[in-house]
């Protein structure tokens, strides 16, 4: 195996996919020394893992990344992601069209105008990435995605969203409705489980190599995409596998019509309380459609030791009854690489924890 | 279940970072109060017998030190009174020494217990690394119920120590009165995002 600071080739393809811990964060080569980052998650030391795995390879953000695309808003796949858009300063900056409304974004300042938590937020990071590009000496007006629109092409490689629709869209400002604080509600987090329905799936083609990256899109995001005419009809080899592999993103058609057979499938998993995807049957559903399916790790929960604090401490969080437990950081991968030409087929590299789904479901 | 039946003092609710109320801030501030108003109280004192000596043509007054010219603002009154000291500050009765603390925000809510994302504050993280289902008899009747999902919450663990020195494993939860929505922020909201929209050519 490669040690993971080995750049990929000039005529080489990459797809690198961090995760899980505070979620998942993709790293494209496209060729030519060009990259392109989607989504962003936190490293142990609280910079976004994507940065420092193009610093760890002799890479400077600010010269070789060209797109930095945010998929959707959600805590587990845009923390960090402000710096990444500052650090990338010649990157064009792509969310879904619906981020850009003056509904969401005077929904975001009101929440996010006065900072009530230690922690970051999704919510914190639109408004820190949308308030440095309007502050940017250079012009950096983001790329809005919508469903079957073409959001980047240079040099032999092209990149369309194909989410979110315009029925998505009308359902996103509906709920923007429930976001927005009315006078005299108290201010908190936004939790979470805030509606999803503007995720941005990427179909990526570059020469002889397409890949499909599924974002969070849920099923009935899939359908209208299966439905499209407009989208591009070519199948992809390698595919990021929306929404930590649960059955609610999942649709068959999308492995019979959008995938090559025997795709390379890459997932995170995700965990919060006693609810974790990967299910055991998310995992044999999968493996049904491909073999080689991957995960970067085999759960999200740490498997290091629990932090050290003085036994009264512990003593005392026992018998108070509560369970505590580490999330994991990202430092868990999964590097796929192919030459551009497709001559010889995907190489995979596993980093960390990071597994072949087939070992979860043994 | 450890929990306090005294609530912890201000200066242990200023060391968590939450505003004091009834703090030993508070207490100083009383103290000096009593200081200046020992000060006054002298002074009106000391005026008052120079005065009624001076009316009477007290011997009294006559006896004062020459150091003590009696001029209005050209006083030094610790050398004509036996000037009260300020007292010493009450010691508390229950002290409280923390070990640990952690900021919180509910992820999920259930009957029992509630699921919360922690930032381990003693440890100076930025980012939740930690997770803990924490059981509802932990926290207050009125935390409670008025508790949602994105609620903030402190956590502190820490020994409280009585009056009489002893001592005793104190855990509390203090949710976070968050401010309100007014419609300045809504105001501001759309502008901000008006600003963002022209700059942006969104």
């Amino acid at each position: 195996m490669k040690s993971a600071e080995t750049p990929p080739s000039v005529d080489e393809f990459e797809l690198t996919l961090f995760g899980p811990g505070y979620g998942e964060s993709i790293v494209l080569h496209l060729g030519g020394g060009r990259w392109i980052l989607v989504d962003s998650c936190l490293d142990t030391d609280g910079a976004p893992r994507a940065l420092s795995y193009l610093e760890s390879i002799g890479l400077d953000p600010a010269r070789d990344v060209s797109l930095v695309v945010a998929t959707h808003w959600h805590d587990d796949h845009i923390r960090g992601m402000a710096e990444l858009v500052e650090r990338c300063n010649s990157a064009t900056f792509c969310c879904a069209s619906a981020l850009g409304k003056d509904e969401f974004l005077a929904a975001v300042r009101a929440l996010e105008g006065r900072h009530l938590s230690s922690a970051g937020s999704g919510i914190r990071e639109i408004h820190a990435v949308f308030s440095h590009l309007a502050q940017s000496t250079a012009v950096r007006i983001p790329r809005l995605a919508l469903a079957n629109r073409r959001i980047f092409e240079q040099g032999g490689c092209e990149i369309w969203s194909l989410s979110p629709n315009d029925r998505n869209y009308a359902a996103f400002l509906k709920t923007i409705g429930d976001l927005i604080p009315s006078e005299g509600q108290s201010k908190g987090r936004v939790p979470d489980h805030s509606p999803n329905e503007v995720a941005v799936v990427l179909w990526i083609r570059i020469e002889n190599i397409v890949v499909l990256l599924g974002a969070d899109l849920e099923r009935p995001g899939w359908v209208e995409i299966l439905q499209s005419a407009e989208r591009p009809s070519d199948k992809a080899s390698a595919f990021k596998i929306p929404h930590h592999g649960s059955n609610g993103a999942h649709a068959v058609a999308v492995w019979t019509h959008m995938l090559e057979p025997n795709p390379f499938a890459v997932l995170t998993p995700w965990r919060r309380g006693g609810h974790a995807l990967p299910t055991q049957s998310d995992v044999e559903r999968i493996l049904s459609f491909t073999p080689n399916a991957y995960a970067t790790a085999r759960n999200s929960l740490s498997r290091g030791a629990s932090t050290r604090r003085p036994k009264m401490v512990d003593r005392t969080m026992r018998e108070s009854g509560v369970k505590l437990r580490r999330l994991a950081l990202s430092s868990d991968a999964i590097r796929l690489r192919r030459p551009l030409d497709a001559k010889t087929g995907w190489s995979v590299e596993k980093f960390g924890s990071a597994c072949d789904l087939a070992s979860i479901a043994a | 279940m450890a929990q306090s039946t005294q609530p912890l003092t201000s200066q242990d609710m200023s060391t968590a970072g939450f505003p004091g109320n009834g703090d030993l801030g508070t207490v100083k501030q009383s103290i000096v109060r009593n200081a200046n108003d020992a000060v006054d109280l002298a002074l009106a004192h000391t005026d008052a017998d120079l005065a009624t000596g001076e009316r009477k043509g007290d011997a009294q007054a006559e006896s004062l030190p020459a150091s003590c010219s009696l001029e209005r603002g050209n006083r030094d009154v610790s050398q004509i009174l036996d000037f009260p000291q300020p007292r010493t500050p009450p010691r508390p009765t229950v002290t409280f020494h923390a070990l640990q603390e952690w900021e919180g925000h509910i992820v999920e809510i259930g009957e029992m217990d509630f699921l919360a994302r922690l930032v381990d504050l003693t440890a100076g993280a930025t980012h939740e690394e930690e997770e803990a289902l924490i059981p509802m008899a932990e926290v207050s009747d009125d935390d409670a119920a008025g508790m949602q999902l994105g609620s903030i919450f402190r956590w502190v663990i820490g020994y409280e120590r009585s009056a009489t020195g002893t001592k005793k494993r104190v855990s509390q939860f203090v949710f976070r009165d968050l401010p309100v929505i007014t419609k300045r922020d809504l105001r501001d909201g759309e502008c901000w995002a008006r600003e963002i929209a022209r700059s942006l050519d969104l």
